[in-house]
């Protein structure tokens, strides 16, 4: 444990001193604020580009649509951005040759892969928590007050399927050497289980990309039995995801 | 008990085999020089005794201890290593990363402070200790690299090509420094600088194809290949004569640089009885300088190459 603990504080630092953490709360805060407004001005926006002649009549806009650009936001820039951080969690360490050093002292393998994971999730948690507290009181402030107990429901999903993505990403990067080559391979598994697992037929039901899609009835009426099996994929892609990584990791030569 | 035992320890990378069934002791507080032409397989075998790289066959042991590769070896606690160019966590300052190593090695907050005190004083990086180590000169990372590897006081300690990036100056630092660590500690060095072997090692490890040439003591070494070396410098240049000395009984081997030549002597009795001065001063060419001289590490590595 106490080895955990100071792997997991050097991370924390290094995704704080070296920027890594900032451009992700850059990313996060920016659709917190930025989606319910432009969910309130949009309207605005198309009226005035009408041309002559055509007008565009749009519904009063809600916390819903503010909601809508919240989720498109996250999901889209904000994981690519994330995936792409993420994929140097290891391969930084061995394209720098920190691990050389580190490697040859009494440390266990399977807890310096394991806290590279606790580290984003402790990160991410805190950056994506201020992220939806903002966004909930903006959206409230702007529109009208909503459920907040289901919000928080749904941002717990939400976070779940970001740390899918991540867990994934970080396997990669234990498996791969070149950064871009893990973000690739992490971006390409959030667009398999993020859209194209929904449209075949026979596994759509446990495609995590439900998570992403069922937020309108989760704020309605809270959990709903449609998330427990995306949920349930998501567990055990995080747990095969660090079980893989750990199992490499003890076996993986450290190259000069 | 050996410091360090090396038991048929081979590596093989697909079709090249680096180390080739290579067994050794390193005895408890002995300098030692592993050395070998380039892409002899020092650096593989250093790699295996440090657990980072897995042996394809065979044992090492570390003051009895048995390496496991890519587990949390007991081995590690024994031993301090320092890579030939220490990479460590740049956005950290010099006294963070000690003070990440200490806590590896699980020492007390107290006992983790002093050490730390005492390695910085060592290393003579006090000035630098809070700058991020980003900043660092490559003797400064060098310097830092010895601290961390010292940091658990290791029964051993390994350092792979210390002194190479070096300038002179960090070489020589570097060197003193090594010289100091000496006490109660074993030292492995691999190196291709030899007059540094000459310098502060007490045994030398010669490995060429992964092979093992020999192990023994440097003093040993130089007594078995003791047959002296003429070094005569002349007033011309004496392009002219090299061909009449090779060809003669009582050399060896014969080498010029500009008007020096260097004279590897067949038999000690030859120096005695004064034949190859009689046979140099027929040639009229003048001598300016003719001294006799011991080999050093260089020598003796390249006659044990050659051999091999």
């Amino acid at each position: 444990m106490g080895q955990l603990l100071n792997l997991v504080k050097k991370d924390l630092a290094e995704q704080w001193r070296t920027k890594k953490i900032l451009i992700i709360a850059v990313v996060l805060m920016f659709s917190a604020i930025a989606s319910p407004i432009l969910a309130k001005i949009m309207p605005e926006i198309l009226k005035s580009v009408s041309t002559q002649g055509i007008t565009i009549t749009l519904p009063d806009p809600s916390y819903k649509d503010a909601i809508d650009q919240f989720i498109k936001n996250v999901s889209q820039i904000g994981l690519l951005v994330l995936v792409f951080v993420v994929a140097s969690a290891m391969t930084d360490e061995k394209n720098k040759r920190t691990l050389e050093i580190v490697m040859t002292k009494p440390i266990s393998r399977q807890i310096f892969v394991l806290s590279k994971y606790v580290a984003y999730f402790i990160s991410l948690a805190i950056i994506f928590t201020i992220s939806s507290l903002i966004f909930y009181q903006y959206s409230v402030d702007i529109f009208s007050e909503y459920s907040w107990n289901n919000f928080i429901i749904m941002s717990k999903c939400i976070f779940a399927f970001i740390i899918m993505v991540v867990s994934f990403t970080i396997m990669v990067s234990t498996l791969v050497k070149n950064s871009i080559v893990a973000g690739g391979i992490g971006f390409v598994f959030y667009l398999l289980f993020g859209t194209i697992l929904s449209m075949i037929q026979v596994v759509k039901d446990y495609s995590p990309n439900i998570i992403l899609s069922n937020y309108q009835e989760i704020l309605k009426s809270g959990y709903n039995d449609d998330l427990a099996k995306p949920l349930l994929v998501i567990v055990l892609v995080v747990i095969f995801s660090i079980s893989i990584s750990m199992l490499v990791f003890r076996h993986q030569e450290i190259e000069k | 008990m050996s410091a360090i035992s090396i038991k048929n320890l081979t590596k093989k990378f697909r079709l090249v085999t680096a180390v080739d069934n290579l067994s050794f002791d390193i005895e408890e507080n002995h300098i030692v020089g592993l050395l070998g032409p380039n892409g002899s397989g020092k650096t593989s075998t250093i790699r295996m005794i440090v657990g980072l790289s897995k042996p394809t066959r065979g044992t090492i042991r570390i003051a009895g201890t048995k390496v496991e590769f890519g587990q949390n070896s007991p081995a590690a606690h024994k031993i301090g290593y320092l890579p030939e160019l220490p990479s460590m966590y740049d956005w950290m300052s010099g006294y963070e990363y000690l003070m990440f190593v200490a806590k590896i090695f699980k020492l007390s907050r107290k006992t983790r402070s002093l050490r730390i005190r005492e390695l910085v004083k060592l290393v003579d990086l006090e000035k630098a200790i809070d700058r991020r180590i980003g900043t660092y000169s490559s003797g400064m990372k060098q310097r830092l690299g010895i601290a961390q590897a010292l940091i658990n006081d290791p029964k051993v300690l390994i350092m792979d090509e210390p002194v190479s990036a070096l300038d002179p100056i960090g070489r020589k630092e570097v060197l003193n420094l090594i010289k100091k660590l000496k006490k109660n500690r074993t030292i492995l060095l691999s190196t291709h600088i030899l007059t540094d072997v000459d310098r502060i090692c007490d045994d030398v490890i010669i490995i060429n194809h992964g092979e093992l040439i020999t192990a023994s003591p440097l003093a040993q070494l130089k007594a078995k290949y003791a047959l002296p070396i003429l070094e005569v410098e002349f007033k011309k240049n004496p392009r002219l004569i090299v061909k009449s000395i090779k060809a003669s009984k009582w050399a060896n081997k014969v080498t010029q640089v500009g008007n020096r030549l260097r004279i590897w002597i067949t038999d000690e009795s030859v120096i005695e009885k004064n034949i190859p001065l009689k046979f140099l001063a027929k040639q009229n060419i003048g001598i300016g300088r003719y001294t006799i001289c011991s080999p050093e590490a260089e020598d003796i590595f390249m006659r044990l190459l050659e051999k091999d």
